[in-house]
C-alpha cells in the first residue's frame, strides 16, 4: 500500500456511492470496475464496502472514492451516513427483477435528500447479459431516467460490458460541472477534493470541525 | 475480574469455557441455550467415540467454523438434555461427551421439515426471496458447509426465525451467524433455538431490526471506549473522519464470523457465550489495540478503509494474543457488565433522539420548510 501511495497523484477526488436493492449486483459492479474481473462466490454486503481507483477523464486524473452500500431496506439507517457529500451516485437495479426497478424512485429520493443537491446520478441496469430473463426494457428505463433528469446505462458486471463507461460518464459530468463553475471543488464537504490539497499535505489539514456521522 | 484471568491466560480454551459455564451464580450458557421445546426425541445414540467425534468435527468445521469448545459443549448438553430431561443443565456437559448426534438423522430432519413450512406463504413479500438468494451466498466456498447440507438447513433456520419473529424478520448477516451455529451443532433444530437465545443473551435483537438502533447505539458506546482507552486510535479516526460504524456493522452483526475463522473465531465465540456482549466489545477494542501502530500511521481515510477491508480471516493477531489483549486490564481497562448495560441504554436514547430530530428535519423539508417545533405540535 505504501507504494500505491507514491503514485497516488490526482487532480480531483470524487466521492461516489452505489445504492440500489439487494442482489442487484452493486458489489460485483464495483469489483468489476476496480479489478476488471467478475467477483465469483461473493456474499452480500454488510454495511458498506469501499474501493478506489484513479481514472483519466478529460485530460485529468481523477480519483474515485467509491462507497458500496448494503441494499437491504433496514440497512438504510446505517448506510445513509455514507451518502453525505457524494458527488456521484449510481443507482443499480437488476434488469431481470421488476421490483428492483420499481424501487428506483425511493433510491433517487434518498440520493437527492441525503447526498448533495447537485449530485450527479446515474441509473444502472445491471445483468444485461441475461437478456432472456429481462423484465425491464431499455426504452422504459431510459425514458424514466430522462423524466427524472438522470443518466442511464445498462451494464453487465459479469462480462464487464458498460461498467467502466458508467463511472467515466458520471465523472465526466462532474468534471464539466466543475469546469463550468457549477461546483467549486474546494468548498465541498467531502464530495470532491482537488488533489493538490491532499498530496503531501499533512492529513491534519483535512480535519474539519464538524463530526462525520451526526447527520 | 476472575473471568479475565481465566480467558486471558487460557491455553486451554475448551476447559476455560467449561469452567465458566459451570460458574455458580451465573446461569450457564449451555442452559440458556437449551431449546425450549425440550426433549422431543430421545434419540441420543452413542455410536461414536468422543475422540472420533471431535476429529470428524474438526475437519469440516475448521474451514470457517468452530469445534470442540463452548459450542460443542452446547451440543453435548443438548444431546444430554434430550435423553435425560433437565438433568443436563448444570452439571452435565462434560460427562456426556460420548453422546453425539447420529450421522443419519434423516428421520429428525424430515420431522423438522414438516414442522417448518418448506415454502410457506406466511413470509412477507420479498423476505423469502432474499433468504433464498442469501442461502446461496453464505460460505459458498466452504466445502464442509456445502457437503453437510448446510444451505438447506440454513434456509429452514432463517425462514423459521423470520416466521416466529415478524419484527426481526430476516436481516442480512443473520445468515452467517446461523451458518456457524449449523456447522457446530450440525442440526438446524438445534441451531434455531441457539440462535434465538444468543440474540437474547447479547441484547442484540435490535441490531437487526429496522433502523438498527441498538447497533448504532453500541457503535457510540464503542467509540466512547476507544476515546477513553485508545486515545491515539481515536485521534486518528477523528483526523480522517473515519466512522467506526463502518467496521462495527460487520464485526457485530456477523458476530465476527466474516472477519475471523478457525481457532480465533472459536475463542471469540467462547468468550461471547460466557460473557455476553461485553466480550464483543472487548474483542473490538483488542482488535484495534493490536493494530494500533498501523492505524495511527494511516495517512488518509482511504488508508484506513483499505486497512480494515484487508483484515480478512487469518490476517489477525492470532487467537492467543487477541484474547489476552481483550482481557488485559492495562489495555482494555475495566469493563463491567452493569456499566456497559447502562452505557448501552443511554446510547440508545441518544440515537433515538437523533433519529427523531432527523425525521423532523426531513419532514420539515418535505412539508416545505415547516419548523421542527411546529411538526412536533402537530404530532
Amino acid at each position: 500500500m505504501a507504494s500505491e501511495k507514491e503514485k497516488d497523484q490526482y487532480d480531483y477526488l470524487f466521492k461516489f456511492i452505489i445504492i440500489g436493492d439487494a442482489g442487484a449486483g452493486k458489489s460485483c459492479l464495483l469489483h468489476q470496475f476496480i479489478e476488471n474481473r467478475y467477483k465469483k462466490g461473493s456474499s452480500h454486503t454488510i454495511g458498506v464496502e469501499f474501493g478506489s481507483k484513479i481514472i483519466h477523464v478529460g485530460g485529468r486524473n481523477i480519483k474515485l472514492q467509491i462507497w458500496d452500500t448494503a441494499g437491504q431496506e433496514r440497512y438504510r439507517s446505517v448506510t445513509r451516513s455514507y451518502y453525505r457529500g457524494a458527488a456521484g451516485a449510481l443507482i443499480v437495479y437488476d434488469i431481470t427483477n421488476r421490483d428492483s426497478y420499481n424501487h428506483l424512485v425511493n433510491w433517487l429520493q434518498d440520493a437527492r435528500t441525503l447526498a448533495r443537491a447537485d449530485t450527479s446520478i446515474i441509473t444502472v441496469g445491471n445483468k444485461c447479459d441475461m437478456k432472456d430473463k429481462r423484465a425491464v426494457t431499455f426504452l422504459e428505463a431510459s425514458r424514466c431516467a430522462q423524466e427524472n433528469d438522470i443518466l442511464f446505462l445498462e451494464t453487465s458486471a459479469l462480462t464487464g460490458e458498460g461498467v467502466e463507461d458508467v463511472f467515466i460518464k458520471v465523472a465526466r459530468v462532474i468534471l464539466n460541472k466543475i469546469e463550468d463553475g457549477l461546483i467549486d471543488p474546494n468548498t465541498m464537504v467531502s464530495g470532491t477534493h482537488t488533489g493538490s490539497q491532499r498530496i503531501g499535505s499533512d492529513s491534519g489539514g483535512e480535519a474539519m470541525s464538524s463530526k462525520t456521522c451526526s447527520c | 475480574m476472575k473471568k479475565s484471568r481465566r480467558l486471558g491466560s487460557g491455553e486451554d480454551g475448551g476447559a476455560a469455557t467449561s469452567e465458566a459455564l459451570a460458574e455458580p451464580g451465573q446461569r450457564p450458557v449451555a442452559a440458556e441455550l437449551q431449546p425450549a421445546e425440550g426433549a422431543a426425541s430421545a434419540r441420543a445414540p452413542e455410536g461414536e467415540a468422543p475422540g472420533s467425534a471431535v476429529a470428524s468435527g474438526a475437519a469440516p468445521l475448521s474451514a470457517a467454523g468452530l469445534e470442540a469448545t463452548a459450542l460443542e459443549e452446547l451440543q453435548r448438553a443438548r444431546a444430554g438434555g434430550r435423553s435425560e430431561a433437565s438433568a443436563a443443565e448444570h452439571d452435565g456437559p462434560r460427562e456426556r461427551a460420548q453422546e453425539q448426534r447420529p450421522d443419519s438423522a434423516t428421520a429428525e430432519e424430515a420431522e423438522v421439515e414438516s414442522a417448518s413450512p418448506g415454502a410457506g406463504p406466511a413470509l412477507p413479500q420479498g423476505v423469502g426471496e432474499l433468504i433464498e438468494a442469501d442461502v446461496l451466498r453464505t460460505f459458498p466456498n466452504n466445502a464442509a458447509f456445502q457437503q453437510m447440507g448446510g444451505p438447506d438447513q440454513l434456509r429452514r433456520v432463517l425462514r423459521q426465525l423470520a416466521l416466529d419473529d415478524a419484527e426481526l424478520g430476516y436481516c442480512q448477516s443473520l445468515n452467517f451467524v446461523a451458518a456457524v451455529f449449523i456447522m457446530v451443532l450440525r442440526e438446524d433444530r438445534l441451531a434455531l433455538p441457539a440462535m434465538r437465545q444468543t440474540l437474547v443473551k447479547l441484547g442484540a435483537r435490535c441490531w437487526y431490526t429496522d433502523g438498527m438502533r441498538q447497533l448504532r447505539a453500541d457503535t457510540v458506546v464503542l467509540e466512547d471506549l476507544v476515546r477513553a482507552r485508545l486515545p491515539d486510535v481515536h485521534r486518528t479516526f477523528q483526523i480522517h473522519r473515519f466512522d467506526l460504524l463502518m467496521v462495527v456493522s460487520k464485526w457485530f452483526l456477523c458476530l465476527y464470523a466474516t472477519v475471523m475463522e478457525g481457532e480465533t473465531l472459536r475463542r471469540v465465540w467462547d468468550a461471547m457465550l460466557c460473557d455476553g456482549v461485553e466480550a464483543l466489545f472487548r474483542v473490538a477494542l483488542a482488535t484495534l489495540a493490536c493494530r494500533e501502530e498501523a492505524i495511527t500511521q494511516a495517512r488518509s481515510i482511504d488508508d484506513l478503509l483499505h486497512m480494515f477491508q484487508d483484515w480478512t480471516p487469518g490476517t489477525g493477531p492470532g487467537p492467543e494474543k487477541l484474547l489476552r489483549a481483550a482481557y488485559d486490564e492495562r489495555l482494555v481497562g475495566r469493563l463491567s457488565r452493569a456499566w456497559l448495560a447502562g452505557q448501552r441504554r443511554l446510547a440508545v436514547q441518544r440515537v433515538a433522539t437523533a433519529d427523531t430530530r432527523l425525521e423532523m428535519r426531513q419532514q420539515a423539508l418535505w412539508r416545505g420548510g415547516v419548523r421542527p417545533a411546529s411538526v412536533l405540535a402537530h404530532g
